[in-house]
């Protein structure tokens, strides 16, 4: 999901970096003061997460977290991922600099609309329904980077639909994994903490 | 809450499979060709991928080609100039090696003597047998190694010396290319800091109101 540099063309570059400026600035303005640690904690699994590696597959995929997170943090998930994918790629040479506004936009945007989904879905607070919303939102997290990853990649002279649908196969393992992970997450947090899925971030 | 999330992050962090997601490419040159490897850097090759070469100095493209199974692809050398390789993989990912002038000069050097010179050699070999056979030689027959001759001799033996070191070189610079613990532990530190730094002007600003 991290584009590396050189890929991408200016107006994507720049259309990226204003996307995620003003999420970031929506992020930050939303945060709470109890929210922060929150936040860090997950920003330090996202950061971690990209090495976990899904050995199935075409290609060479990792998990990215981006569902949970959005569920969780709601907007703030903005300033988390930047953060991560800032440290990212300063260290594991992941993405890269310029590419940094779009990638971040690519990862957070879609944990945004999870985070809508999730509150839309869970009207009811039955268990069953959370942990499903859990489940579906992991893949939506998942899917929408990939679709919009395939978006970006069009300005290369790349055609949407077969890079899109090269992107998606190759992480629906990822999906499937993030799908189990966010739904096993969101019913033990409902169980422990309800108020964190309750209260929905900033 | 708070084990849990301590205990999902030990996971995530000892869990062994430390990779990355970044495709990486490597090259050498070697008896006229140059050989190009890109993995990802959990060392699975990139098949498939577009690989361009590019002259080093004016960025003229001068050929493509695309990988194998295992992410190999080699080609003749096109030209005797610092080569730019660059390498494209599925889903945006990019990366690039450059092959110095002097690198691909001596691969060239060495197929140049490789191809002129054994024919001399074993000529020279075989006569120096009959010569042998016939009488004791002179001091003068028994020296007959030629500047060129040593040279390639000696290029063929430590061709045969440095390879197992230019394997051990190559898979050195993928181990690099994956990122080891005290990265991860440091970027890990470095969230935790900037919370700090977040949570430091968030309380002074709340602070006044309560």
């Amino acid at each position: 999901m991290h584009i590396s540099e050189g890929i991408l063309s200016a107006p994507v570059i720049i259309t990226g970096i204003s996307l995620t400026v003003v999420g970031v600035g929506i992020g930050l303005k939303k945060m709470d003061y109890d929210k922060i640690p929150e936040v860090a904690v997950l920003t330090s699994a996202f950061f971690v997460a990209s090495l976990i590696h899904i050995p199935i597959g075409p290609s060479s995929a990792h998990l990215i977290l981006n569902g949970l997170m959005g569920i969780l943090l709601g907007f703030s998930v903005f300033p988390a991922i930047l953060v991560g994918l800032t440290l990212q790629a300063i260290l594991f040479q992941f993405g890269g600099f310029t590419g940094l506004g779009v990638n971040t936009f690519n990862m957070a945007f879609p944990a945004v609309v999870s985070f809508g989904l999730f509150r839309f879905l869970t009207g009811s607070n039955h268990h069953y329904m959370l942990m499903f919303s859990g489940f579906l939102c992991g893949i939506v997290g998942i899917l929408g980077s990939a679709l919009l990853v395939a978006l970006s990649l069009v300005s290369t002279g790349d055609v949407f639909f077969p890079v899109a649908k090269l992107i998606v196969i190759a992480h629906i393992p990822v999906m499937i994994i993030e799908g189990l992970i966010t739904g096993t997450a969101v019913s033990f947090l409902n169980k422990v903490k309800p108020e964190m899925l309750a209260a929905g971030g900033g | 809450m708070r084990n849990t999330i301590t205990g999902i992050f030990l996971l995530l962090l000892f869990s062994g499979n430390v990779l990355a997601h970044k495709v990486s490419i490597f090259a050498y040159a070697e008896n006229g060709k140059i050989f190009t490897e890109s993995y990802f850097s959990d060392g699975k090759g990139s098949m498939n991928s577009v690989v361009e070469v590019f002259d080093g100095k004016n960025k003229k493209l001068l050929l493509t080609g695309k990988t194998n199974k295992t992410g190999e692809f080699s080609f003749k050398i096109p030209q005797v100039t610092a080569l730019r390789i660059v390498v494209t993989a599925s889903m945006g990912h990019k990366n690039e090696y450059v092959l110095s002038e002097d690198e691909v000069r001596a691969a060239l050097g060495s197929i140049k003597t490789a191809n002129n010179f054994p024919s001399k050699v074993s000529s020279k070999i075989s006569s120096k047998n009959t010569k042998r056979e016939e009488g004791p030689p002179s001091l003068k027959e028994t020296t007959p190694i030629e500047s060129h001759e040593l040279e390639l001799i000696v290029e063929r033996g430590i061709q045969k010396k440095i390879a197992p070191v230019m394997k051990k070189l190559m898979k050195m610079e993928e181990e690099m290319n994956k990122p080891n613990i005290s990265e991860i532990l440091g970027g890990i530190g470095y969230i935790f800091g900037l919370m700090g730094i977040v949570t430091y002007f968030k309380y002074k600003l709340k602070k006044p109101k309560e």
